[in-house]
């Protein structure tokens, strides 16, 4: 079970592999949260320590809408739990590979989950490995992350968000987009996959007014419950 | 407006709490085949999600835009499916952004 340095190091360039693509998007989304941030008021340091303690795009984003409009402290607490809804979902989902890990690691990687992680993971874990690999590939993937999201920030707030801007124009923000397409593709295989993901995309289009990535979380819950329902009916008449 | 460290305190206490639930109550938590089977299909359901918010809308007037001249979504859906017959997601993606920039050009 335990994790050696070897299994670190492995794991850490199979992470930046995996993550290069990603990385043309998550630097300059936080390269523009810190823009925005010093825009809307906040210092630099307050700025890098949003990102370094609540580590999620549409929480921040959010939150620093909801600070400025004035919102009050609960509200701006409850939609941040309510955006990070997913999150816990995505701890749930890998609920098996999370149970035999040692305490100190369940505690950092509680902290650093957020979408980019839990697809990486679950992609990676579909190969064999190791216990002491996938913990490795776990804290990796999870530790870049983590600081290239806080080097994004501390870039947005000193550069501000022109880099970002000319980065949009050249279409790199298509990037984040096909990472989420390859990311899909595998599980366009799996028995119910692509009739999940169809449903779940046409439930956005019905869903997408709603506030705080409701829509997001009513379409996903809607999808699922059409193929399992789908499921039992034909199984039913089989 | 409420001091901006506050509610960076409140938005980290309040995220810390809701992401560590699995994390915390790792031992605990049995997932039923019912359960399992639900979080099997939110995988692809949460990614096609967040690939229809970014790709089926406007960018401009944030209608729906399901037609050929929706850059975004053309070249979305070739990735998928290049991505589906290579079985090697970093070559996937830069080659969807390679169909991406060519798609754009012609336009």
């Amino acid at each position: 079970m335990a994790m050696t340095w070897q299994d670190f190091a492995a794991e850490f360039r199979v992470a930046l592999r995996l993550l290069a693509p990603f990385m043309a998007s998550i630097v300059p989304t936080a390269m523009i949260f810190g823009a925005l941030a010093v825009a809307a008021g906040l210092t630099g340091l307050e700025a890098v320590a949003m990102s370094g303690l609540v580590y999620s795009g549409a929480a921040q984003f959010t939150g620093l809408e909801l600070v400025a409009s004035g919102a009050a402290l609960p509200v701006i607490a409850l939609v941040t739990a309510l955006l990070s809804l997913r999150l816990m979902l995505y701890g749930i989902a890998l609920i098996d590979h999370i149970r035999p890990m040692p305490g100190w690691l369940k505690a950092v990687l509680a902290f650093l989950m957020v979408d980019t992680i839990f697809f990486l993971a679950k992609l990676r874990f579909s190969e064999p490995l190791s216990p002491g690999r996938r913990n490795a590939f776990f804290l990796a993937v999870s530790l870049i992350t983590y600081v290239s999201w806080l080097i994004g920030t501390a870039a947005g707030v000193v550069l501000g968000d022109r880099l970002a801007v000319v980065g949009r124009d050249l279409g790199l923000d298509f990037l984040a987009y096909a990472c989420f397409a390859g990311l899909l593709a595998p599980y366009l295989r799996l028995r119910g996959g692509a009739a999940a993901a169809l449903a779940a995309a046409a439930g956005l289009v019905i869903f997408r007014d709603l506030p705080h990535n409701l829509g997001l979380l009513l379409s996903c819950a809607t999808a699922v419950a059409a193929v399992m329902a789908g499921r039992r009916i034909v199984g039913r008449r089989a | 407006m409420i001091e901006p460290s506050v509610a960076i305190a409140a938005m980290a206490a309040s995220i810390l709490a809701v992401r560590s639930i699995a994390f915390a109550f790792a031992r605990r938590i049995v997932l039923p085949p019912l359960a399992r089977e639900a979080l099997e299909l939110a995988a692809p359901a949460i990614i096609a999600s967040l690939l229809a918010m970014g790709l089926v809308f406007d960018r401009q007037t944030g209608a729906v835009d399901l037609s050929l001249g929706n850059d975004y979504l053309i070249g979305g859906l070739l990735t998928v499916a290049i991505a589906y017959w290579l079985k090697n997601f970093t070559l996937a993606t830069l080659l969807g952004f390679a169909a991406f920039s060519a798609i754009r050009l012609l336009h």
